[in-house]
């Protein structure tokens, strides 16, 4: 396990994701700091004009309490009351990060993932290693290696825009912000766990790296397309296809929004399952199949 | 008699209508290096893969020490191989590598150091430790291939041609090592350097066509105990009739051009194969023969190429059918 970290985090490869998603944060940071800095600035100039001083109208703007950012949340979130309460007190530039992060983490996982067996399978790697350990261990170490991988992207991703809040924004608080990456991170690491686990089975299953990154691309495409396909809300019947829905890991990340409710233990528990349900065809895949 | 490294009752494999092994059945003992020939598509790289649980059987059973091949992994390192056509990975150190498969063995730290240091020193690579894969030649690879193998001191090694692509002298030295590690070690290896391998091999099998032609002793295999080449010195032809008469039961061949008398005894005639062979070289000094050399037996590549159908032509791009293999 830890060889198969080393390999994996010491990699060009491993290397050079970490150092891009890192850039793309700060840059995102960068940008998202400019953007509310400038609206932060024109609120306190207005507040200021209209008699209130100086420090008093720093103090009076807060970008979350504004209406218009209110009813932004409100309309993102749709119907969903919890979710949208947890955007709300979550500092913006926090949620501004970890929003953009879910939409590009299943391809980070993807660009990582999609070859971590089929390259040992494409080398014949494999037969060296299959008279001397178990598949389960060896899938286990892998699993563990590429989620390590993911969690440090997305901790250092995370302190980079932390960093940059802490340092810019004077309206962002230190603890609260803290606080506010503890809860969303936990979330975007079981979201990517749930991809991992599918990019294994894609691994496992395709005999060549070119092979691999090209069906994992149409998968992701596929379960992409796939969650859109439920249309059901609370009190309606669920039409055929929207039972495809639940099928994609796209369409279970609402969930991880809730406090813990049921909503939030459908969504810990689909991306539990993609993780074992991956995990163990990998496995299967690996030990029964010719090589 | 040794305990068995290695046991297959009729084992067959089926690839569609192909049947690349027909019933094979065969034992090899521990602690000897054995060898496995035969031509291309006799089927020794499937029974490789059979053995490694790579493919699974279409019929019959294996044990390899003790064990399904399937549940090789359960001894933990005790059984290594050296696959043809396997890599490892490219952008890794020799070092790591070796890291990685010991302990895939279960070996760690010191311990695991030491039997790096250990192996490469046996290979020829300690200066190239830090090498990656992909700055090694062909040669170079395979000797990481063969270190690996080494680590940990497994109880058996599965070699599908391992001194392919090295040059003499690592060959050579591998050779040896190979011979040198039975005290501890059952070595199954394939080759098509049959030199190479008369000179390791304490026993072997010939595969032709998925089936075993001939397996035993390099002795049995070679027949070395019922047969006898005598090459002639310049000079007198020699009377057939007279040496037949003075051998009693053995069976007189002999062709003028290459000067070569073959003498073939019967199995268990009662006497010696060494008391023959005095006998019979008595008989033709007493006929008045020279002789420029004594061979027993036949050698690796001629019982080969008797058993896997004859040497190949030579000229003709449209060659006549083989010749039926005599078993």
């Amino acid at each position: 396990m830890r060889l198969e970290l080393l390999r994996t985090l010491g990699s060009l490869r491993g290397l050079l994701v970490i150092m891009l998603y890192v850039s793309a944060s700060a840059l995102t940071g960068v940008f998202y700091v400019y953007v509310v800095r400038g609206l932060e600035e024109k609120a306190i100039e207005m507040v200021a004009q209209q008699g209130g001083g100086g420090m008093a109208a720093r103090d009076m703007v807060d970008i979350t309490k504004v209406p218009a950012y209110q009813s932004m949340i409100d309309n993102y979130a749709g119907d969903d009351k919890a979710k949208a309460e947890l955007w709300k007190n979550t500092p913006p530039i926090v949620l501004f990060s970890f929003l953009i992060a879910l939409w590009f983490l299943p391809f980070l996982v993807m660009v990582t993932a999609h070859d971590v067996l089929a390259r040992d399978n494409e080398l014949r790697t494999l037969r060296f290693i299959r008279p001397r350990t178990s598949m389960l261990a060896w899938v286990a170490g892998k699993f563990v290696a590429q989620t390590a991988l993911i969690f440090l992207v997305t901790v250092l991703s995370g302190l980079v825009i932390y960093a940059i809040g802490l340092a810019k924004l004077e309206s962002f608080n230190a603890v609260e912000g803290g606080l506010a990456f503890a809860t969303f991170w936990w979330r975007v690491l079981i979201f990517e766990i749930g991809f991992l686990g599918i990019m294994f089975v894609i691994s496992a299953a395709c005999r060549t790296s070119f092979t691999a990154i090209i069906v994992s691309a149409l998968v992701l495409f596929t379960l992409w397309l796939v969650q859109f396909f439920s249309y059901w809300k609370e009190g309606e019947e669920l039409k055929p296809g929207g039972y495809l829905a639940y099928l994609s890991p796209f369409f279970h990340k609402d969930g991880l929004w809730h406090a813990l409710d049921k909503t939030m233990w459908i969504s810990l528990g689909a991306y539990g399952l993609f993780t074992v349900i991956g995990i163990a065809l990998s496995i299967y895949w690996l030990q029964e199949r010719e090589i | 008699m040794a305990a068995a490294a290695i046991t297959l009752e009729q084992v067959k494999k089926n690839f569609g209508a192909v049947q690349a092994l027909r019933g094979v059945s065969l034992e090899i003992p521990e602690k000897t290096v054995f060898g496995l020939i035969g031509p291309n598509g006799a089927g020794k790289t499937t029974l490789f893969s059979l053995l490694l649980g790579y493919l699974e059987p279409s019929e019959g059973s294996l044990r390899v020490l003790g064990v399904k091949p399937s549940e090789l992994h359960t001894l933990r390192g005790q059984v290594a191989a050296l696959p043809q056509d396997s890599d490892l990975p490219p952008t890794i150190t020799i070092t790591q590598a070796l890291t990685y498969f010991g302990s895939l063995c279960g070996l760690s730290g010191a311990a695991l150091n030491k039997d790096i240091d250990r192996v490469l020193e046996l290979v020829d690579l300690k200066e190239w430790r830090r090498a990656k894969i992909r700055q090694l030649s062909h040669g170079m690879k395979k000797r990481v291939g063969i270190a690996q193998t080494l680590i940990g001191e497994p109880k058996l090694i599965i070699l599908d041609e391992p001194t392919s692509g090295l040059d003499p002298k690592h060959a050579y030295h591998l050779i040896q090592l190979f011979k040198a590690i039975t005290d501890k070690t059952t070595v199954l290896i394939s080759s098509h350097n049959l030199a190479e391998l008369e000179h390791l091999c304490d026993s072997a099998v010939i595969l032709v066509r998925g089936g075993i032609v001939r397996s035993g002793s390099m002795n049995d295999i070679r027949r070395a105990d019922v047969e006898v080449r005598v090459t002639l010195g310049q000079g007198k032809e020699p009377n057939l009739s007279v040496l037949s008469g003075a051998l009693g039961d053995a069976r007189l061949d002999y062709v003028a051009d290459t000067r070569l008398l073959t003498l073939r005894f019967e199995e268990n005639a009662g006497k010696s194969s060494d008391e023959q062979t005095t006998k019979a070289l008595s008989a033709m000094i007493a006929d008045g023969l020279t002789i420029r050399s004594v061979e027993r037996g036949q050698s690796l590549l001629t019982t080969y190429l008797e058993l896997a159908g004859g040497p190949m032509p030579t000229a003709a791009p449209v060659a006549a059918p083989a010749p039926m293999a005599k078993i």
